[in-house]
């Protein structure tokens, strides 16, 4: 009776022990980079996709290899809801950056692909807006990376989106790509396979008593992403009364107390790297949403 | 000057252009100058003009500080960047007098070929019964150094395609001259 128990609890369990989790690695995957670049090399007499009428093979081949090499310069546009996708987006090219490239190639010759599990195919709209997005800065020169956050906004969807689901061209500044917490969870454990942990919500900030110090905690043994109100880090207007919801996701990448009382926050949000120097109250006053994966001290997979 | 929330006048950013003209296109030199090596842009936080934040750009990172205006620390930082210390002290000279709260350079495309323009914004004088509920504006101005199009309404044009309006940061904007256009925003960048 005792054996046959025992036997139960050992089918039972190895189930949930052999669901497999990755974890991202403390610095850029090099071999992998090398490898996607490698790829890119011979991908480089593509021809001109049916899939993306105003994309060219060697614009999308040089926007793919220009994130590989420089996965800090991904930009997501000027005033796009794309935030949530870019902070997405540094995890995959620091990480698998040979999957990404995999992964952007197919989309491009066969109008769809899969992403581990995730299969992305765009709708024809989006195909046929995708290299014509403009008025956003360097973004409108990045055709690749207009496919791949309209992609994946087209794939992945939260309540904010309930409202607007069709896209119609203008519509990455819209509710149509806007990203809530639990959504952005999701993508990064359906897109990545991490084991994602999160405080906080889309309405109310998460109560932690020492801020500064649970965020190193974090960030010492993993990524950390942070969903924040972006009126304090980067003020848009003067008006008394603020709206108190966040609005931006960012990739967290250090923070240090300064004298004074003040801490130096470094994060990346797409473009660039920024580093701003704030009170700890502000911070507290301006992140609703924590989500963090664990580093893997040996290799990944 | 404005009751709390009509619509703003034609007239008025035209009138403010009028009014500041000279030491506008003064501090669109200034700016040149000093952002001729790394990015720069200038917000004042606050509309009594005394809280002013730098964002310094190198090629990968944006650098941003508070300050006050008159802050040792300013200049000790602008030169640590390597930034012309007294170029930058007049603009915030010149956007203190002209009540102006960003001074910025925006990269777009025309034809795949990069294109720089000056964005200076200023806030609406407006009065408000209720101030604290009160949602302010701005004037947004463009500065270009070619000539641009417009449609016989006014409004800024697409050069790729003369039809298709072009928007700066989603909105649509109006002539003043050929090289300047402005807007009215809830956001001053």
């Amino acid at each position: 009776m005792r054996f046959s128990w025992l036997c139960l609890l050992v089918v039972l369990a190895v189930p949930a022990g052999a669901q497999h989790y990755r974890l991202p690695g403390k610095t850029i995957n090099e071999q992998e980079r090398i490898k996607a670049l490698e790829l890119l090399q011979s991908a480089d007499t593509l021809q001109q996709s049916v899939y993306w009428p105003h994309i060219t093979p060697a614009r999308f081949i040089a926007n793919v290899k220009q994130n590989i090499l420089q996965p800090l310069r991904l930009n997501n546009g000027r005033t796009t809801n794309f935030c949530a996708y870019g902070a997405l987006s540094y995890t995959c090219l620091k990480n698998e950056p040979l999957r990404y490239a995999t992964c952007m190639i197919d989309l491009y010759r066969n109008g769809q692909a899969m992403y581990r599990n995730v299969h992305l195919a765009p709708s024809e709209a989006i195909r046929n807006t995708a290299g014509t997005i403009i008025f956003q800065g360097e973004f409108d020169i990045h055709p690749a990376d207009q496919i791949w956050f309209l992609s994946l906004a087209y794939r992945f969807k939260g309540y904010l989106n309930i409202f607007n689901r069709r896209y119609q061209p203008g519509d990455e500044n819209t509710m149509w790509a806007a990203t809530n917490l639990a959504k952005f969870n999701r993508m990064l454990r359906k897109l990545c396979r991490y084991k994602t942990s999160s405080r906080g919500s889309d309405l109310l900030r998460p109560s932690i008593k020492d801020l500064p110090r649970y965020l190193q905690e974090k960030m010492a043994s993993g990524e950390v992403y942070l969903y924040l109100n972006n009126s304090v880090l980067r003020k848009k207007n003067h008006n008394r009364m603020r709206r108190r919801i966040p609005t931006h996701y960012v990739v967290l990448l250090s923070l240090e107390p300064k004298g004074n009382d003040m801490l130096t926050i470094t994060y990346w949000d797409g473009d660039y790297k920024t580093i701003k120097e704030v009170t700890p109250a502000s911070l507290k006053r301006i992140i609703y949403g924590i989500s963090w994966v664990k580093y893997n001290e040996e290799n990944n997979e | 000057m404005l009751a709390g929330s009509c619509t703003v006048s034609k007239i008025y950013p035209k009138q403010y252009y009028e009014q500041h003209r000279d030491m506008l296109h003064f501090t669109e030199g200034l700016y040149h100058t000093a952002a001729q090596r790394n990015s720069l842009a200038i917000a004042f936080n606050d509309l009594g003009f005394t809280e002013v934040s730098l964002e310094l750009k190198t090629d990968t990172v944006r650098y941003i500080y508070d300050f006050h205006y008159s802050e040792p620390r300013l200049n000790d930082t602008l030169a640590r960047y390597g930034y012309d210390t007294a170029a930058v002290q007049q603009i915030i000279t010149n956007m203190r007098s002209m009540r102006s709260t960003w001074i910025n350079t925006l990269d777009h495309y025309i034809d795949g070929r990069k294109q720089r323009l000056l964005f200076i914004s200023a806030p609406v004088k407006q009065f408000s019964v209720f101030p604290l509920l009160q949602k302010r504006k701005y004037y947004l101005f463009n500065f270009y150094s070619q000539p641009q199009y417009y449609d016989d309404q006014g409004r800024l044009l697409d050069k790729r395609k003369l039809r298709r309006l072009r928007k700066v940061n989603n909105e649509t904007f109006w002539r003043i001259n050929n090289k300047v256009c402005y807007t009215v925003s809830g956001k001053f960048r």
